[in-house]
């Protein structure tokens, strides 16, 4: 009877298991709500904290790292996109920067410009090496051989070919370009030349490839390193400055004087300049 | 001594258990613990089985600061449901209906522990939406998976035992 009554009401391991467990919920959920197990709680935070902190920071390093690779198709997307737009960026800053670059020059220009001159704003479009470059502008906007160009007071070059589109300029620093003019003292360089400036000599400038010589220098002037060459050709029909003297000669025994004429721009700086048609 | 090294044998293990759970939890939001119950759940005594997991339990429960007693709720869930469906099969012989009833208890763990803690801390019941259902049942998988490979292990390492044994008929 007794035997039959305990294998009736006999539990299983997993459902005694079940009871206690449910039993010790109970109790841990009730107490804790009270705040009766805070020291018991204290005491594992203590000790388990820094177990779970250190597993913690290694689990988000882990998943950055794994994240970081899963998604480098992505990264490698998003970096061609940002490589476009810097792209997009870099030619719109590069079409400003060219516009500013012209203003400038053209406020140079109307600076020094008179009523009856008329001027073609010109990009130069080329390099050929260092004494030519070539400009947008040809024949059918005006240009002619022989066209005076400038940048400002400065003189640039000489158009040497002309075709429809575009023109060749020869630099002072050609072999083919020679021009009279005089030098005068510093002081007149940043203002318009004038036919009141003080000429100290009359002289020659011609490009030699690399360099602007001026020779003929009168050698009982008062020429000194700095002092400003100016174009007086008829050529060129009105003054215009070159550069500065450098490398002065000083042979007495010389009948007159040479020197290297240092350009005032630098022309394989330049973007526009200016050529004069009639 | 030998009762000695045991102690400490097994506070050593129990950081290891707590490393691993928060890590597997961060990483993948995966409870590592769980296919490790289902295993000794059919090998340790329930007493031993009660002591640990409660221990574990609490442990969980202060460092994921959760109310005491949240995580030993989710494993009495699991048991809870492996208990019901004894009632119609068979869980603790191994075999498809075992694996069925270790899938259904996890996914039931799954889903306590998506609802309940939150109900504990602030009195509403967590967010559970159909992805985050497919997301458990794909967790569920796993963790029958895990179970599959331990007990192909387990009982592996015990034939390879039993071949070095001599048999006397």
């Amino acid at each position: 009877m007794i035997k039959r009554f305990k294998k009736a009401f006999s539990f299983s391991s997993q459902q005694l298991f079940f009871l206690f467990s449910v039993f010790l919920i109970l109790f841990f959920l009730l107490l804790d709500s009270k705040g009766i197990f805070s020291p018991v709680r204290k005491g594992i935070s203590f000790l388990f904290e820094p177990v779970s902190a250190s597993a913690g920071k290694i689990g988000v390093s882990v998943k950055d790292y794994t994240e970081t690779i899963l998604q480098i198709s992505e990264f490698k997307k998003e970096f061609n996109d940002m490589k476009v737009e810097i792209y997009e960026k870099d030619i719109n800053n590069a079409y400003y920067i060219s516009l500013l670059e012209e203003k400038k020059a053209l406020e140079k220009q109307l600076s020094v410009v008179t009523k009856d001159e008329k001027f073609l704003s010109a990009k130069v479009v080329g390099k050929e090496g260092i004494s030519s470059f070539r400009i947008n502008v040809g024949s059918k906007d005006g240009v002619r051989v022989g066209s005076v160009v400038s940048f400002g007071n400065m003189l640039v070059g000489i158009v040497e070919v002309v075709d429809e589109y575009g023109s060749l300029v020869a630099l002072p620093y050609s072999k083919n370009s020679s021009f009279e003019a005089f030098i005068t003292p510093v002081g007149v360089e940043g203002g318009v030349v004038s036919e009141n400036v003080k000429v100290l000599s009359k002289a020659v400038i011609k490009g030699v490839g690399d360099h602007i010589q001026i020779e003929n220098i009168s050698v009982n002037a008062e020429i000194k390193e700095g002092d400003v060459v100016v174009v007086s050709d008829s050529k060129v029909g009105r003054y215009l400055v070159v550069g500065k003297i450098t490398a002065l000669s000083s042979n007495p025994a010389e009948t007159s004087r040479s020197a290297v004429v240092i350009p005032s721009v630098e022309y394989s700086n330049l973007m526009t300049v200016f050529v004069s048609v009639e | 001594m030998i009762i000695v090294l045991q102690i400490i044998l097994s506070i050593v293990g129990l950081f290891i258990a707590i490393f691993l759970e928060v890590l597997f939890l961060i990483l993948l939001n995966f409870r590592i613990i769980l296919p490790f119950f289902f295993l000794a759940r059919r090998r340790i005594d329930w007493k031993l089985l009660l002591v640990i997991t409660t221990v574990i339990s609490l442990i969980l429960d202060v460092v994921l600061h959760y109310r005491l007693g949240t995580n030993l709720l989710l494993f009495t869930v699991s048991t809870g449901v492996l208990l019901l469906l004894s009632f119609i099969f068979s869980v603790d012989e191994e075999g498809i209906p075992m694996y069925v009833a270790i899938f259904v208890a996890s996914l039931a763990f799954y889903t306590a522990s998506q609802l309940l803690p939150s109900l504990f801390i602030t009195g509403t019941v967590g967010f559970l939406d159909t992805k985050t259902f497919f997301i458990l049942l794909l967790k569920a998988i796993i963790t029958t998976g895990i179970v599959w490979l331990g007990e192909a292990l387990v009982s592996r390492f015990r034939d390879r035992g039993n071949s070095k044994q001599i048999r006397l008929k």
